[in-house]
């Protein structure tokens, strides 16, 4: 079956099985492995991507039910500035989740201050018992995010 | 490695009608929304699905959210954080601590209300409060529709005949204004000893003028007392001791009575549960 869709902002296009999931395509068909893949049952959160914006475990999409829609994966997101503002937040208190969750909590940090005006504990918790790795510190992660939100206050984007 | 001899054939009707007519033509066909309960289900590299899929997805009717005088209208299709965005206000306490505690955030961006109430965990997770909130559902098949309140829906005779296909929740708003909703358990790990408990009470000037409750339990039970809820209704708060009222024999009754669907075990958890909730009221005069 061929399936259209944007992927990073670039129009692709692949022939594949419908029922093959999103995870696979985006790491065997586009070799883009940043995004990992651990579960299939949508619980880990290591294999997040933003699907028309909103970020979606990608091991529980089929890619049949991507066609005409716009995904954006970590390599994608790296090249903007919403992604300056999180990774200079978690490098400058030196707490960068592992490689296994990074896609996920960046994604999902990234998703928490966009919606927040003003994200507070109960929801960075609510966040990170969304990700089942627990590499990171607790209150360095809360710190993290606080400071991601202010990098991005301080950009003047929450305020469009 | 080939693993399927016929990958499935996948149908994007646009309207409910034309989606009606395809499920008509194929009633052995998937019909998909979210996905999460099948996918979740199926962890290996390749799903096997049936041979013809219907994608719900491109129907903008199963997806609508309306608010009327008295009611809120759901599509089937809304996706759980949609619902959420609507708002605790609007939705009440219980209802959005139930939304909210079905899977992750990135699972409820695709997960629908509609593959809650109809996967195999139905009675585990929302239809114990919607049948509180004595919603109502739509069940439409070609050339015809009927609705039917969710506690029916889940029993196998009055539940979706074939063909049907679930459209559209309409929840009654309440004016409870104590509201508790309980997970206990681990639904994935242990699906048969999780147990979910929902209470809704009114209370005025002191005075309980209404209280009801229901727990999900086994496959497709759902557990309610409604003599002891009556004789509770009208009494005066606070009620301490409420274990020793002759009334509490009526729960204890009513939980004996549905012994075969209910273990001990989670008798002793709704009683708990219940206590828990009684305890709270008390403590809010």
């Amino acid at each position: 079956m061929k399936i259209d869709f944007s992927l990073n902002g670039k129009k692709v296009s692949i022939d594949t099985l419908p029922e093959k999931r999103l995870i696979d395509v985006i790491r065997e068909d586009f070799g883009l492995m940043t995004t990992k893949n651990a579960c299939y049952s949508g619980e880990c959160g290591s294999c997040t991507v933003q699907l028309e914006g909103r970020i979606v475990p990608a091991c529980q999409i089929p890619i049949f039910t991507v066609r005409a829609k716009r995904i954006v994966t970590i390599e994608g997101f790296m090249g903007t500035e919403k992604y300056l503002d999180i990774i200079n937040a978690f490098n400058d208190i030196k707490c960068i989740p592992c490689p296994f969750c990074f896609t996920g909590k960046i994604l999902a940090v990234d998703s928490l201050i966009d919606n927040h005006r003003t994200p507070d504990t109960s929801d960075i918790m609510a966040l990170l018992s969304d990700h089942s790795c627990s590499c990171t510190s607790v209150s360095k992660f809360i710190e993290g995010v606080r400071m991601a939100y202010h990098n991005r206050e301080f950009r003047g984007e929450l305020l469009k | 490695m080939i693993k399927n001899i016929r990958s499935p054939l996948v149908y994007y009707p646009k309207t409910v009608n034309e989606m009606l007519s395809l499920y008509k033509s194929m009633p052995d066909s998937l019909l998909y929304a979210g996905g999460t309960g099948i996918l979740a289900s199926k962890n290996t590299k390749y799903p096997e699905l049936p041979g013809n899929i219907i994608y719900l997805r491109r129907i903008e009717e199963l997806s609508a959210i309306r608010r009327s005088e008295g009611y809120l209208e759901i599509g089937a299709c809304a996706k759980l954080n949609r619902i959420l965005g609507i708002g605790e206000h609007v939705l009440k306490p219980a209802l959005y601590a139930a939304i909210r505690n079905i899977g992750t955030k990135e699972v409820r961006n695709i997960a629908t209300i509609g593959g809650n109430i109809c996967s195999p965990y139905r009675t585990k997770t929302l239809i114990p409060l919607l049948s509180l909130l004595e919603t109502r559902l739509e069940l439409r098949k070609q050339g015809s529709s009927r609705w039917i309140n969710v506690r029916k829906f889940v029993s196998p005779e009055e539940g979706l005949h074939e063909g049907e296909v679930l459209t559209r929740l309409r929840i009654p708003f309440n004016n409870f204004n104590h509201q508790s909703y309980i997970i206990t358990g681990d639904l994935k790990s242990d699906y048969r000893g999780a147990l979910t408990f929902a209470c809704l009470a009114s209370v005025q000037k002191e005075n309980l003028s209404a209280i009801k409750f229901a727990a999900g339990i086994g496959d497709n039970g759902i557990f309610r007392a409604r003599e002891f809820e009556e004789a509770l209704s009208g009494r005066k708060l606070p009620l301490y001791a409420i274990t020793e009222d002759p009334v509490f024999a009526r729960l204890t009754s009513a939980l004996k009575n549905q012994s075969d669907e209910v273990s001990s075990f989670h008798s002793r958890q709704i009683e708990g549960l219940f206590l828990t909730f009684m305890h709270s009221l008390n403590d809010m005069l």
